[in-house]
């Protein structure tokens, strides 16, 4: 599958290059996302969901 | 900070979420029918109801009305509430929900008339197209509004892809909805051909991107959290998720095309980018399913947890599945079969649907201010669903590589192994059946949740939600910085040169290439190490400055998603070059051929039929010499197909004779036993209006075809000829009618298709169930010179 893959690329140096870069990108963005503490200041943003003044419990607590 | 009550306007929510349940109804009903025809022909009600002029109903009723209502239902809900204020105008809201319900009435008029673009999911005519303009100037406007109004300083993630949402889908519908119209129902496309092609399938891939996706995924990033009492578990991530799949998205249009006519190159760029969109779609999906982290058990008990988890789920699966479709060599086994079709339906059914219906067990009880009526009903329609489109995607994974594999499948001599298309068609049937039990589980399952929800609604009142919020006092506008902060910010000049940068790969060759991406990387490199110096000084990041600023927002988002736009329009440029404008290969067509297109287009037979032969061996084999860009030169708009249910009829013109051609339309089965095609009986029974070809050839001068006005005067008269040529064919053989009937413009047209100079064909095989006679010769000798264009 990857022969038929690149030989269907003009080249194939470049799309390995590009691949290559891609996921040396990826796993950056990746190890950056989960490894490093997240930061504060995102925090806030991602509450606010929860904190519009609407009642967040289960249906069965939504009374009449 | 100052304490604000606010009232939100929870009766448009109401609006739209009852107005996609409708539709969802009507939609999945449709699709039921169709499905049922393809399993038993008899169920095609000739011609308004008839396979090809439902399906594009179907697929306009669950995109638009099902999954477009239930959108707009999130947008406005979750819109209101992250910016703590009102909609700006109730005016507008209003006129926005009507309006959108006139279009689905007047797709769902239109549409079974055949009343038709044939451009996949852009199938409305030029009146309703505008119309969806001007609704969606009005949605928009009434959403900036609201930003600008908010009391809320911070833009949640949610709010960034409803942004993504309105503006790529603008761009979208008006550059692919160009066209020229010749009366209020009928019109035709200004670009042709490849052009045509690569527009509609740049739009076609991204109305599923940002018609689809991006506001699902919003809804998502909203009520998911809601839902599992829990913030969003990597904001981070959301931030890189939403810029990647933005930017990424827009370029992937081109995989719909490989080893089509379209550049070799081009279908190279549309695959890479595909195969990268993984990443991006994978992240949003992890991104959604860690929220629930701690919070699994609820899953257990949550029917509206267990659709969004789902829902989700299947996310993955389809951008899993989709990216894998994109690699050529598995897109020349899948491509026009039922596998396509399976994993547009784990798209729709899985992740749309499914995140539609949590949303809506999510919503209606608190709307009307009541518990759901019963958590029982909701827990079984979540198994029918699920079980459903698992019915579903495996019967139509197994179609699909049936299909593929039978129609590719050749003997030690080269020879195919299933010459006759029906014997491919036979193959999958018992999988067709299995299709429509998987949809009418999947129906079922809906209408528990109508009744369910209908429950619900009686035992509770409408009301709008009242709320005090805190709201902090707007700083001043000197303190805030504005847009010149953003434009003068360092990260937007490491940005804007890296992607300068990037570009020039477009112009190099291997070597130049690489110094290039080194270049890249080390300018992104020295942008990181800026970034985090500045950060350390107290400067604001790229995220801090664009966050809370709509405008600098909207507009990065527009060039995120006009690079890949332009970046694909540059082939179209250059394919239009590299086409010669005369030479033996391009006839326009003739007023009847013409005219018999457009029946072509009315009758949808593009829902069943390609005109693509691609360069492979079997194809060569069963249909011809592959096909070439400069064939469909005139051909607006082109008329490629993305499914084969029928044999490719590129090379059609010549191959039977025009009486198999009548007979085959009037009943489908006399020719080719086991054929689940419709009968398009009305055609004989129908007129063409001969007055009319004239108009059309004029606009088709307009459009670059080059007509003589000698052929445009002389267009009546040459139909005329044409026409009594086939019915003089006919007549060899006992069958009777007039020039100017519908079945022969149409089959006109068929003899035309693949009739251009210099084109090998695969010999023809053995029509079934009719006699041979001299009409075959008869009917080449007026494909060729009938016509006098």
């Amino acid at each position: 599958m990857f022969r038929q893959f690149f030989a269907g690329l003009d080249s194939p140096a470049l799309p390995l290059a590009a691949m290559a870069f891609f996921a040396l990108a990826f796993a950056l963005v990746l190890l950056r996302t989960f490894v490093v503490k997240q930061r504060r200041d995102y925090d806030p943003i991602a509450l606010l969901p929860l904190e519009d003044g609407e009642p967040t419990n289960s249906l069965d607590e939504v009374k009449p | 900070m100052r304490q604000e009550r606010i009232e939100y306007d929870d009766t448009i929510v109401r609006h739209f979420t009852f107005a996609s349940i409708l539709f969802g109804a009507v939609g999945l009903l449709v699709g039921v029918w169709i499905a049922t025809q393809l399993a038993w022909w008899q169920a095609n009600v000739e011609p308004w109801f008839n396979f090809s002029r439902l399906r594009p109903l179907h697929t306009n009723a669950v995109i638009f009305a099902f999954v477009g209502n239930m959108m707009f239902a999130g947008i406005y809900y979750s819109t209101q509430r992250l910016l703590k204020v009102r909609m700006a105008s109730d005016l507008l809201s209003r006129i926005h929900f009507w309006g959108w319900q006139a279009i689905i009435v007047a797709a769902a008029i239109t549409l079974p008339l055949g009343i038709t673009t044939s451009k996949e999911y852009a199938e409305l005519e030029w009146p309703i197209d505008i119309a969806i303009a001007a609704v969606w100037v009005v949605f928009a406007v009434n959403f900036f509004w609201t930003l600008a109004k908010r009391n809320e300083k911070h833009l949640y993630v949610a709010l960034w892809f409803y942004i993504a949402t309105i503006v790529t889908v603008a761009v979208l519908h008006v550059v692919n909805s160009l066209a020229l119209p010749l009366s209020p129902w009928k019109s035709y496309s200004i670009f042709s051909g490849v052009q045509d092609a690569l527009v509609q399938w740049w739009y076609g891939h991204n109305a599923v991107a940002f018609f689809l996706t991006t506001p699902i995924l919003g809804i998502m990033y909203y009520f998911l959290p809601k839902a599992a009492e829990r913030p969003v578990y990597s904001y981070r991530l959301s931030i890189v998720h939403f810029w990647s799949l933005v930017f990424m998205y827009i370029w992937a249009g081109p995989h719909h095309l490989l080893y089509t006519a379209l550049p070799e190159w081009a279908q190279s760029l549309g695959m890479v980018f595909s195969l990268m969109l993984w990443a991006p779609s994978w992240g949003g999906m992890l991104n959604g399913l860690l929220t629930l982290r701690g919070a699994w058990h609820k899953v257990r008990e949550e029917p509206v947890l267990k659709f969004f988890v789902a829902g989700v789920t299947f996310y993955g699966m389809a951008t899993f599945e989709g990216p894998l479709l994109s690699i050529k060599s598995v897109s020349a086994l899948a491509h026009y079969t039922d596998w396509i079709i399976g994993h547009v339906h784990t798209g729709a059914l899985g992740w749309n649907g499914l995140m539609a219906f949590g949303m809506f067990y999510w919503l209606i009880p608190r709307i009307y201010r009541t518990p759901l009526h019963s958590r029982r009903a909701a827990d079984a329609h979540f198994w029918m669903a699920l079980l459903g489109i698992v019915a579903y995607m495996l019967s139509m994974w197994v179609s699909g590589v049936t299909q593929g594999l039978m129609w590719k499948a050749t003997a030690a001599d080269g020879t195919l192994t299933y010459p006759s298309f029906v014997e491919t068609l036979l193959a999958i049937r018992p999988m067709y059946v299995v299709r429509v039990l998987g949809g009418t589980l999947y129906l079922a399952g809906f209408l528990l949740m109508i009744w369910n929800l209908w429950k619900t609604v009686r035992a509770g009142k409408p009301a709008n939600a009242v709320v005090e919020v805190m709201v902090e006092e707007p700083p001043a506008a000197r303190e805030r910085g504005g847009i010149g902060q953003v434009l003068a910010g360092r990260p937007l000049w490491f940005t804007v040169l890296a992607f300068g940068l990037s570009t020039l790969f477009v112009f190099l060759s291997t070597v130049p290439a690489i110094v290039v991406a080194v270049l890249v990387l080390v300018v992104s490199e020295i942008g990181y190490v800026v970034a985090k110096r500045e950060a350390a000084a107290g400067k604001p990041s790229w995220f801090g400055l664009i966050e809370r600023r709509p405008l600098a927002f909207t507009v990065l988002t527009l060039i995120a998603i006009l690079v890949g736009g332009v970046a694909e329009l540059l082939p179209t440029i250059l394919v239009k070059q590299a086409v010669p404008v005369t030479g033996a290969a391009q006839h326009p067509y003739s007023a009847l051929e013409l005219q018999g297109r457009d029946l072509y287009v009315r009758e949808g037979c593009y829902v069943c039929h390609s005109q693509m032969v691609r360069p492979l061996i079997a194809e060569f084999s069963r249909y011809g010499d592959a096909s070439r860009a400069e064939e469909f030169l005139y051909d607006h708009p082109f008329q490629w197909g993305s499914k084969r249910t029928g044999p490719d009829l590129h090379r059609e013109g010549g191959k039977y004779p025009n009486l198999w051609h009548y007979t085959h339309l009037i009943d489908p089965r006399a020719t080719s036993p086991g054929s689940n095609m419709p009968p398009y009986a009305a055609l004989a029974a129908h007129r063409i209006d001969p007055e009319l070809a004239a108009e059309k050839l004029a606009l088709m001068q307009k459009l670059g075809v080059p007509y003589t006005n000698e052929q445009i005067d002389g267009a009546l008269a040459d139909q005329q000829a044409q026409g009594r040529t086939i019915v003089a064919d006919l007549a060899v053989s006992g069958v009777e009618t007039t020039w100017d009937s519908e079945i022969v413009a149409m089959i006109a047209y068929l003899q035309r298709l693949g009739r251009d100079e210099g084109v090998a064909r695969a010999p023809a095989p053995a029509p079934e169930g009719v006699a041979q006679t001299g009409a075959g010769a008869a009917g080449d000798a007026q494909a060729s010179a009938g016509g006098s264009l």
